[in-house]
């Protein structure tokens, strides 16, 4: 699958996140995986936004309401947002959320 | 009747026959053995155990043998070996280290077959209904904290597991006695002169390993189980003063999960019982060097800690 900073991402459908928040941080059991992860913000509270609806980064941003200052500030919490959509996709708790056909078509033939 | 009650020869031909079958907690075992040196640290140690007559009416949680070599090893260097429901596990063991397969074997047994329950790595002792659980890697010292604490008049849950019933949240007894190692063994024995030790077993794989038996005051409350309330995790550091330092609670989450057996095959059931332990309970790391300091400062902080709860 063809992955940009254009393609949404959602935590798997079936998968029943169990939360146990704590002072300052938060543990979460994937009873797909049978894994247990610490989480910690901003992966917390992106995590809980991609449970809500399917999102890419940029929407996660605008969503989050970070006030950017500058282009380069931008550009850095961009990496550092995608950055964490890398990590979680790594720890199986949120997936790339598959392109409609119609947008295969057009990734195919562009 | 206690297994103390019996006689040798009693406790021999039941041993060589039918098998012997007592109480240990939750669990029910029933042993046979033909190794008569096994019989006497059965006697010293297990002594004040309750022993379950025939007829049996229920299904013993283990069927546990200890069988020697048939054949020419009788007679050199003969073996001990552990078996469970009459398969062979473990390697075997020279012959007068029985004991000490007896309890690696058990502790083998209920850590592969009791999945009822969540099983902590941990020791566990308790005031009241109030429990200390002491999770610790090899060498932290916890069996001889555990042991020290239950001679000061803790009640001895395990030096070795925390049964942690998912449902309830409470940790069950067994009170089997604590396995000291190396110089854990005289630092008890010149602890207190309550302290009644088996022989010792030098040259196992974890050096020479000594049995202390369980207060009666534990065996007497072992079906009785207790609420977490505090975990210690203790690390023994030569000259360091007893410290005490909290640790945040999600990283406590990870200290209690890291030490279960069968964390994965509960999994949510387990997630949700250590979440519950971390909740409920004040979780600290322990630096100590002596002993005497160590149970005082444990002593301190739970007074403390009771005090506090009082309205």
């Amino acid at each position: 699958m063809k992955i940009s900073q254009e393609t949404q991402w959602i935590v798997p459908q079936g998968c029943s996140l169990i939360w146990e928040q704590f002072d300052n941080g938060c543990l979460i059991f994937n009873p797909l995986s049978g894994t247990t992860h610490l989480l910690f913000d901003p992966a917390l509270e992106i995590l809980k936004l991609l449970q809500q609806k399917p999102m890419t980064p940029k929407t996660v941003i605008q969503s989050l309401e970070l006030a950017l200052e500058s282009e380069e500030q931008n550009r850095e919490i961009v990496a550092n947002v995608w950055k964490i959509f890398v990590d979680l996709d790594r720890l199986g708790i949120i997936q790339p959320l598959p392109l409609k056909t119609t947008e295969i078509g057009q990734s195919a033939t562009s | 009747m206690n297994i103390a009650d019996l006689s040798r020869g009693e406790l021999t031909n039941r041993l060589k026959g039918p098998g012997l079958r007592w109480r240990s907690g939750p669990f029910s075992i029933h042993l046979k053995n033909s190794i008569n040196q096994f019989t006497d640290y059965l006697t010293l140690i297990y002594g004040g155990h309750p022993v379950i007559e025939e007829p049996w009416k229920d299904i013993a949680d283990f069927h546990i043998q200890l069988t020697t070599n048939s054949n020419y090893r009788r007679f050199w260097r003969p073996q001990v070996f552990f078996q469970l429901d009459g398969v062979k596990h473990l390697a075997p063991f020279p012959r007068d280290h029985a004991p000490p397969m007896f309890e690696w074997g058990w502790n083998f047994s209920i850590a592969g077959r009791a999945n009822h329950f969540l099983i902590l790595h941990n020791a566990v002792i308790a005031k009241g209904d109030r429990a200390m659980l002491l999770p610790g890697i090899p060498g932290s010292g916890k069996s001889t904290l555990c042991a020290a604490m239950a001679l000061k008049g803790w009640r001895l849950l395990s030096d070795e597991f925390a049964l942690l019933q998912p449902e309830s949240g409470l940790v069950f007894p067994t009170a089997r006695p604590v396995a000291l190692k190396n110089q854990s063994i005289e630092i008890i024995r010149d602890f207190s002169k309550d302290a009644l030790l088996g022989p010792d077993f030098s040259k196992t794989r974890k050096g020479t390993v000594a049995h202390m038996r369980p207060p009666d005051a534990s065996i007497k409350l072992m079906e009785q189980p207790a609420r977490p309330t505090w975990v210690v995790s203790p690390s023994y550091q030569e000259g360091q003063s007893a410290i005490l330092e909290q640790i945040p609670k999600e990283h406590a989450f990870l200290l209690v999960a890291a030490n279960a057996f069968n964390y994965e095959t509960l999994g949510d059931n387990a997630f949700k019982a250590v979440a519950r332990v971390v909740r409920e309970s004040t979780i600290f790391n322990f630096r100590y060097s002596n002993l005497e300091e160590a149970v005082a400062t444990l002593e301190m902080m739970t007074q403390n800690d009771e005090a506090q709860q009082k309205p």
